[in-house]
């Protein structure tokens, strides 16, 4: 045991706290170092001193007849109103517990379903699927076509931006 | 009646308990309110308000500590409200000023409440942490670990604030009392 751990032992050592081999560690350490030595007798020395003077301080105040009466009778009281309303579980006591936990469960079963319910796709490319148990699907295909023409008008030439849709029908069917 | 009696005696409802539950513990719990607030008068009533509480949770009083010890941490949640509900800074100038006795050791009465005052008016001045952890380790006589238990904190805390509260109390108390060494107030550690 060096300095720096007995210094933060002293409390426990002086108490009888510490294991068998951190005493004797201890022990051999205040041996032969002064200092902590020193140091171990101080705060010895505190302590009884303040104990004493703690102790002594308080030897004047008691707990006297009438404050003793006054304190019965406030535990009286508190008995009488305990035994008219005695300690029971109730269910009442649940309820909150419960009602969170009822709503917790309803907010994530809601997102659940929302989540699983996906939007449509917002695309002009739909598919129907027909009700026969065949693997066939009909499809409509509409897209946007971006062109330019140009025209002279004089001695300039103006070009314009198009934009044509054009539209595909058909069907796939599995083979 | 021992402990374990006095406990089953107060949770079947036996007015008897009551009375001995005071007597037992009373004087005890008041002694060490006194140090924590600082008043007796307010210690009575902590002291009351303890037992009206311990008498409420007393089916969730466990055996692992002492009925004391269990009383003792009621007191201290009370006190610290009592802090709270009542703080106020105290300047130097308005604590009471006049001679501190040597105590001899046989104090007279007079000396012992002059002592008294001097002690509970330099715990009064230090925070509720540091004033908790003195009387607790020398008054009580709580060892660190039960000290670290009682305050739910670590052991390394509770020597730092016992360091610090030492070293205030040297400040605050005056070098007459011979608190810290024959000599009077030293630094000590």
């Amino acid at each position: 045991m060096n300095c720096r751990q007995m210094r933060e032992n002293v409390y426990e050592y002086l108490e009888g706290s510490l294991s068998r081999s951190e005493m004797n560690a201890a022990e051999n350490h205040l041996a032969g170092c002064l200092a902590c030595h020193e140091l171990l007798q101080s705060e010895k020395q505190l302590a009884e001193s303040l104990s004493n003077r703690l102790q002594q301080s308080m030897q004047t105040i008691d707990l006297d007849a009438l404050s003793q009466g006054r304190m019965l009778q406030a535990l009286q009281r508190e008995f009488q109103d305990s035994q008219r309303q005695p300690y029971s579980f109730s269910w009442a006591r649940l309820a909150f517990p419960f009602a969170i936990a009822g709503l917790t469960l309803t907010t994530v079963f809601l997102l659940g379903y929302s989540l699983l319910n996906l939007s449509r796709i917002p695309s002009r490319l739909e598919f129907s699927t027909p009700q026969r148990e065949t693997a066939e699907a009909n499809f409509h295909l509409s897209y946007p076509v971006t062109g330019y023409t140009f025209q002279k008008k004089g001695n300039l030439v103006v070009d314009s931006l198009t934009i044509e849709t054009l539209v595909a029908d058909g069907r796939v069917t599995s083979e | 009646m021992d402990e374990a009696e006095l406990v089953a005696a107060l949770r079947v409802g036996d007015p008897t308990a009551l009375e001995v539950l005071v007597e037992m513990h009373g004087q005890r719990l008041l002694r060490s309110a006194t140090l924590l607030c600082g008043n007796e008068s307010a210690a009575q009533d902590l002291v009351q308000d303890t037992f009206v509480e311990a008498l409420r949770a007393i089916h969730r009083f466990r055996s692992k500590a002492s009925l004391y010890t269990w009383l003792h941490s009621i007191l201290l949640n009370l006190a610290r409200h009592h802090y709270r509900d009542n703080q106020r800074l105290v300047f130097d100038n308005k604590l009471p000023q006049h001679e501190v006795p040597v105590l001899e050791p046989t104090p007279s009465a007079s000396d012992l409440q002059v002592a008294a005052a001097e002690i509970t008016a330099a715990l009064q001045q230090l925070s509720s942490a540091h004033r908790e952890v003195l009387v607790l380790r020398y008054y009580e006589q709580m060892k660190i670990q039960e000290l670290a238990l009682h305050l739910c904190v670590s052991k390394g805390t509770v020597k730092s604030r016992l360091h610090y509260a030492i070293r205030e109390m040297q400040k605050l108390l005056p070098p007459e009392m011979n608190l810290f060494g024959p000599g009077g107030t030293k630094d000590t550690v």
